[in-house]
């Protein structure tokens, strides 16, 4: 028996993260549910399992409805499992009651209860479908063991946390040890976005394509082959993501460090397909040609990625030259404030000035002198 | 910076290319008003500043009168030791060009825009706007050139105008090119966020995020309710999902109990049958039973009514011997009022009535016959008065007596007469003697004199005793005619006079008179007989009332004696009596006719009532012999009343019997039929009610869909996310910005803070110099000038008097040499490095020529560091200053140009 699992394609997400670019990032997650169906129909697998959060919420717009039911009508006549989860849990008027998604072929079955479910005369299902958004109940918690010669393979499919990872108060926890305590040959997971194989027989497939910059491993799709009952399964991982979510945090004080920011960010080929978060600060004895380089650097991928967030924490350079007169007197009392102390005369107004915007003041003198220079 | 030459063509008075030639030191343009020198300051200032391309109002006015070729101008300047030249065209085919020598040779280094921007900055300038350049943006030259028609001192203007200037060159003053560069920096980030005066600037991205957040937070709260309806759509549904289960569940339950309930009750079917048996049974007996009753009532009833229909036939009977002896009385009554009439009442009252009618005969004879007499008197009357009119009428007709026409007619003849007469008298001839003597004359024929004068109306003689005869004669023709005239009309008067034998006209008139009388007599009488005849002709009258009193009489003859010999009041008085005895007994005879139509009255009705009391009787017997045969007929089936009354007995105890058995079955039935029956249909109902509600739950279902539905189509999800983001990307960036715009804020204040305490450094120098010259000019009138921060005149200190004086307070041409002074001092400062162009345009005009003279040794100072372009009407005030004179327009002649 060869199966496709896959979980929490977060369809509709709106990926604030994206900022302008969440639309982009929207289609390109429709992009990668079409890489897994595409995996699906070229391993000629017997069924696919979703288990849960095909949809970010109920209130996703129609159009992603009527494309995830394109994609799953593709997969024909490959039976497809779909599993309500914690975003799109089974509740009157939700996502599962849309027109759009009644309209899906015959081969698409969605899980909305807890009772096993025959597929052929090999297989149980024991599927665990999600009738609210929150609840401290383990959803696997019905599933009988086998029973005494029953020879069936036994497949169970939900969505939570499994108690072995962190976190106070898991949503929808499950125990770890389900797969054994209830014979299942194996227990396909939805809810974590990375990959994740806790045991031998337990697997959470993770997003088929990352939401944020602090997931780990996500982008996959999982083909799990069981040859019989009782037998270990054999899981293999398929990369259908399209986008990577780098973030990098680092001080920039020469050349060295901007050029490592660089080789963090990989080919410049793939960059049209990162999401970049930079946070950097300028150290105060940063080289000129280090500014000039990170200038440049930043320019570039403004340009070429799909998304830059970029922020900048800047204090006042060190060793900028600046003009004698008026300009050198301004940053001698700024320093002076900076420094904590009260300049006389001329300058005194600024020491009730907050820190923060002095400083500012003072970067921005060295900045525009620095501007003056080259 | 100083200018070699300037060379002009197409430019106001200059039409044809003209070339000045300028030195370092002092220049004096000299030539009468209009020559052109301002025109030469005019493209000075626009070569330097103005936008090429421009094409404001002022650039226009630039072109010669009727000329469409553009102004252009060449400027030959030298700038340390670079010389460059500036090449400037406006409006028609307008160019600027820079070019730099180098090599022996004009280098082009800029055209256009970046030329124009290279020529501003030699002096510092500012771009200006959409317009021709005005002071502020001049520069150095702002405090440097002091041209006609730019104020002197006056404080407002010079204020709002010049400071900008000062303050710009004072920021120039003494800073390298790198401050200046920084500073234009910290200005323009300073400008970014902020106007001059420290307000946010609408155009700043601050005003723009501060704007466009609040429009963005507005439109996600509405996307959010949306959202929002749909969570809500989404909890109701759940809740009528619970709400449907529940009731589906219910309705389960009850249609579980329904189908047991009428198990039940299929199964005691067989009681029904049992019980309608019974039922149909019992209904039998109590109908028996009713019978008999009914019939049992029945007889007692007629019993009762036999009894009440034998005494009614006794009453019949009285009643009727009763009313036979009534009608007897009643018709006998009847006969005797009857008889009474006719044999007593009814004679008495006609020989009244006769007597008293031959009574009313004789009394209207009588009557007759005193008419008679009065008709006849009257007929006597008429025939009297009627003879009179005829003796009257005969009068008339035998009177002669002229009318009143003839009377006027014999006026008017008498009038004419005498105007003829007087017509003669008129015509005659008149004389008088006038004798010596008396003597007496006599005329023939004779005439009579007039107070001694005739008048001779025909041929006279006069005899004169004692003188002889006069004969006068004359008159002529007419005075013939007139006597002829006079004579017929006499002849007519006097015949008329004759007809009616009058002597003249009186008699006439009263002939005509007495006849008037007479026909006024005549016309009374008349009057008279015809009011006699108004009341008939007395004839006919008479001859009626005689007829009318012969059938009187008739009728009277049969009266006694007595009565005949009756009259008048006691005709009156037995007429009267007898009148009142016919009235009496005929009142008598009516009352005894009213009696007897009573009694007939009373007779009919009578018999009446002894008809109905008959009838009663007959009726009543009737009715007894019908109930007795009823009660026979009723009484066949069962022989007596005694024989009924024991069968009612028997059947009352079947119907009980049957009615105990009944009602066993009956509650029988009840337990196993009815309760469970009632219990089912109360099933059936909540299971139709739940139905409902579950129908009205699937209607707010497919509502809640329905809207749900519509909802998921206008992508509310991820335009929220979109907005979302969006505005997350705009509060991210706001406190940054705002962030900076302080820090910039606080720097650019930082800045002007200290570039304003050095311009008051600089002030002393300039103070001080300019002082030193005003003590010079003014033969030390004034011994200190105070400058303000900004440069400016603040105020003079007195020698004499040792007090400050306001600079508004001196002579408008001391303001004014005061200005000259000051810009002359900041040129001398400006030009420690590089000389620098200081332009007076007729500005010393003011002056007296002692102070001009005195501004000799001043300007010459001024020489050794700048470039002085002065112009004047009159060059001599300044000769032996080694000044270059340059004559307009004649020294600008260019033999080669065109």
């Amino acid at each position: 028996m060869k199966l496709l699992h896959t979980a929490d394609w977060q369809l509709g997400a709106r990926v604030l993260q994206a900022g302008p670019r969440a639309s982009d990032v929207r289609k390109r997650r429709l992009k990668a549910a079409e890489n897994a169906v595409d995996v699906a129909l070229s391993e000629d697998v017997d069924l696919v399992l979703l288990a849960g959060d095909t949809f970010e919420s109920h209130d996703v717009d129609d159009s992603v409805v009527r494309a995830a039911v394109r994609l799953l009508d593709q997969l024909a006549p490959i039976p497809v499992y779909v599993l309500p989860g914690n975003h799109d849990p089974y509740v009157a008027g939700g996502v599962w009651d849309r027109l759009s998604w009644r309209r899906a072929g015959e081969h698409v079955h969605l899980l909305t209860e807890p009772a096993e479910r025959l597929i052929g005369d090999d297989l149980a299902l024991y599927p665990c479908p999600l009738m609210q958004k929150r609840s401290p109940r383990d959803p696997t918690g019905w599933i009988p063991g086998r029973e005494e010669g029953d020879e069936r393979i036994r497949i169970g499919v939900a969505h939570g946390t499994l108690d072995i990872l962190p976190g106070d108060t898991p949503n929808f926890p499950i125990a770890a040890d389900r797969a054994g305590s209830a014979s299942l040959d194996y227990l396909a997971l939805g809810d974590w976005h990375g990959y994740m194989k806790p045991s031998s027989s337990t697997a959470y497939s993770g997003t088929i394509e990352p939401t944020g910059y602090a997931e780990e491993d996500p982008g996959w799709v999982v083909i799990v082959e069981v040859d019989e009952a009782g037998a270990e399964p054999r899981l293999r991982k398929e990369r259908v993501a399209t986008l990577e979510w780098v973030r990098v945090e680092v001080a920039i004080r020469d050349v060295t460090d901007v050029r490592a920011v660089e080789e963090r960010l990989g080919d410049r080929s793939d960059w049209p397909d990162r999401l970049v978060r930079l946070r950097l600060e300028l150290l105060p004895d940063c080289t000129d040609d280090g500014a000039s380089e990170f200038a440049a650097l930043r320019a570039e991928l403004e340009e070429a990625c799909l998304l830059l967030d970029c922020q900048v924490e800047e204090r006042a350079r060190e060793g900028v030259s600046l003009p004698e007169g008026v300009p050198a007197r301004t940053d001698e009392i700024l320093a002076t404030v900076l420094d904590g102390r009260i300049p006389d005369g001329v300058g005194r107004a600024v020491s009730s000035e907050p820190e923060a915007v002095v400083s500012e003041a003072r970067a921005l003198l060295h900045r525009l002198a620095a501007e003056v220079d080259r | 910076m100083i200018v070699e030459s300037i060379t002009v063509r197409s430019w106001r008075g200059f039409r044809d290319r003209h070339r000045f030639e300028l030195q370092e030191g002092l220049n004096l343009l000299v030539g009468l008003n209009e020559a052109g020198k301002s025109t030469l300051f005019e493209v000075l200032q626009r070569t330097f500043f103005d936008r090429y391309n421009g094409s404001s109002q002022e650039l226009k006015a630039m072109q010669p009168l009727s000329s469409s070729l553009g102004p252009e101008a060449e400027l030959i300047v030298r700038n340390g030791e670079v010389r460059h030249r500036i090449v400037k065209r406006f409006l028609e085919s307008a160019e600027a060009r820079l070019y730099s020598w180098r090599s022996d040779a004009w280098e082009l280094d800029h055209e256009g825009d970046q030329a124009d921007a290279r020529i501003r900055a030699l002096l510092e300038g500012d771009l200006p706007g959409r317009g021709a350049t005005k002071e502020e943006h001049r520069g150095l030259a702002q405090a440097l050139w002091y041209l006609q028609r730019e104020d002197a001192l006056p404080s407002d203007t010079w204020n709002a105008a010049v400071e900008r200037g000062l303050q710009g060159m004072v920021e120039v003053v003494g800073s390298t090119p790198a401050e200046a560069a920084l500073l234009s920096r910290v200005e323009a980030s300073y400008s970014e966020h902020w106007t001059p005066t420290g307000k946010l600037s609408s155009k700043s991205p601050i005003s723009e995020l501060r704007d466009e957040i609040p429009r963005l937070e507005e439109e996600l709260a509405k996307l959010e309710d949306r959202l929002a309806d749909a969570a809500g759509h989404r909890e109701s549904l759940e809740h009528l999902a619970l709400e449907r289960r529940e009731k589906s569940e219910r309705v389960a339950s009850l249609e579980r109990d329904a189908v047991e309930l009428q198990n039940r009750i299929d199964q005691a079917a067989s009681l029904a049958d049992e019980k309608v048996a019974a039922e149909g049974a019992l209904d039998d007996l109590r109908s028996d039973r009713t019978s008999l009753r009914a019939r049992l009532e029945q007889i007692v009833a007629l019993n009762g009514q036999i009894g009440t229909a034998e005494a009614e036939v006794a009453d019949a009977r009285s009643a009727l011997a009763y009313a036979e002896l009534e009608e007897e009385k009643a018709r006998r009554r009847t006969t005797e009022l009857r008889r009474r009439l006719k044999e007593d009442v009814d004679p008495r009252l006609k020989s009244l009535a006769d007597r008293l009618q031959r009574l009313e005969a004789l009394q209207e004879a009588r009557q007759l016959e005193r008419d008679e007499a009065r008709c006849r008197e009257r007929g006597e009357r008429l025939d009297g008065m009627r003879s009179k009119v005829e003796g009257l009428e005969e009068e008339i007709r035998e009177m002669r007596a002229p009318s009143a026409e003839e009377l006027e007619t014999f006026r008017e003849t008498v009038k004419e007469m005498d105007l003829a007469r007087a017509r003669v008298d008129v015509a005659a001839i008149r004389v008088r003697f006038r004798l010596d003597h008396d003597v007496d004359v006599t005329p023939d024929p004779p005439v009579e004199p007039e107070d001694g004068e005739y008048l001779i109306t025909t041929s006279t003689r006069f005899e004169l005793p004692g003188v002889g005869e006069i004969e006068v004669s004359g008159g002529g023709a007419d005075l013939e005619e007139l006597h002829a005239t006079i004579e017929e009309i006499q002849e007519n008067r006097d015949a008329v006079l004759a007809r009616f034998a009058a002597d003249d006209e009186q008699g006439l008139y009263d002939a005509h008179e007495g006849r008037s009388r007479l026909r006024q007599a005549l016309e009374k009488l008349e009057s008279n007989i015809e009011t006699l005849l108004e009341d008939g002709d007395p004839a006919e009258e008479l001859e009626e009332l005689r007829e009318r009193l012969r059938e009187r009489r008739d009728s009277a003859a049969e009266l006694d004696a007595e009565d005949l010999a009756l009259e008048g009041d006691a005709l009156n008085r037995r007429l009267k009596s007898l009148r009142t005895d016919r009235e009496e007994l005929a009142d008598a005879k009516d009352e005894l006719a009213a009696e007897q139509e009573e009694a007939r009255d009373q007779h009919v009705e009578a018999v009446e009532a002894k008809g109905e009391a008959d009838s009663r009787l007959r009726e009543r017997t009737a009715s007894e012999k019908s109930l007795r045969e009823q009660k026979s007929k009723l009484l066949e089936q069962h022989g007596s009343v005694g024989k009924l009354e024991s069968l009612l007995e028997t059947q009352d105890a079947k119907v009980g019997a049957k009615e105990k058995e009944l009602e066993e079955l009956a509650e029988a039935y009840a337990e196993r039929v009815e309760r469970p029956r009632e219990r089912l249909e109360d099933l059936v109902e909540q299971i139709s009610g739940l139905q409902k509600s579950l129908n009205q739950l699937e209607v707010e279902k497919a509502r809640l869909s329905s809207a749900l539905e519509t909802l998921a189509g206008e992508n509310l999800y991820s335009r929220t996310g979109d907005l979302e983001a969006e505005l997350e990307v705009k509060r991210q960036r706001l406190p940054v910005l705002e962030h900076r715009a302080e820090g910039a804020k606080v720097l650019r204040e930082l800045v002007v803070d200290l570039l304003a305490e050095r311009s008051a450094v600089l002030a002393g120098p300039v103070a001080e110099r300019v002082t030193a010259w005003l003590g010079e000019l003014t033969a030390e009138a004034y011994d200190q000038v105070e400058l303000t921060a900004e440069l400016k005149p603040a105020s003079v200190r007195s020698s004499r008097y040792r007090e400050n004086l306001d600079v508004s307070q001196l002579s408008h041409g001391t303001q004014e040499q005061l200005v000259v002074l000051l810009r002359l001092a900041i040129g001398v400062l400006l030009s420690d490095e590089e000389p620098q162009l200081v332009v007076l345009d007729d500005r010393l005009v003011n002056s007296d020529p002692v102070r001009t003279s005195r501004f000799r040794p001043i300007l010459q100072e001024v020489c050794d560091s700048c470039q002085i372009l002065l112009a004047t009407c009159n060059d001599s005030a300044y000769s032996g200053l080694g000044a270059r004179v340059v004559r307009i327009p004649d020294d600008g002649q260019d033999p080669e140009g065109s």
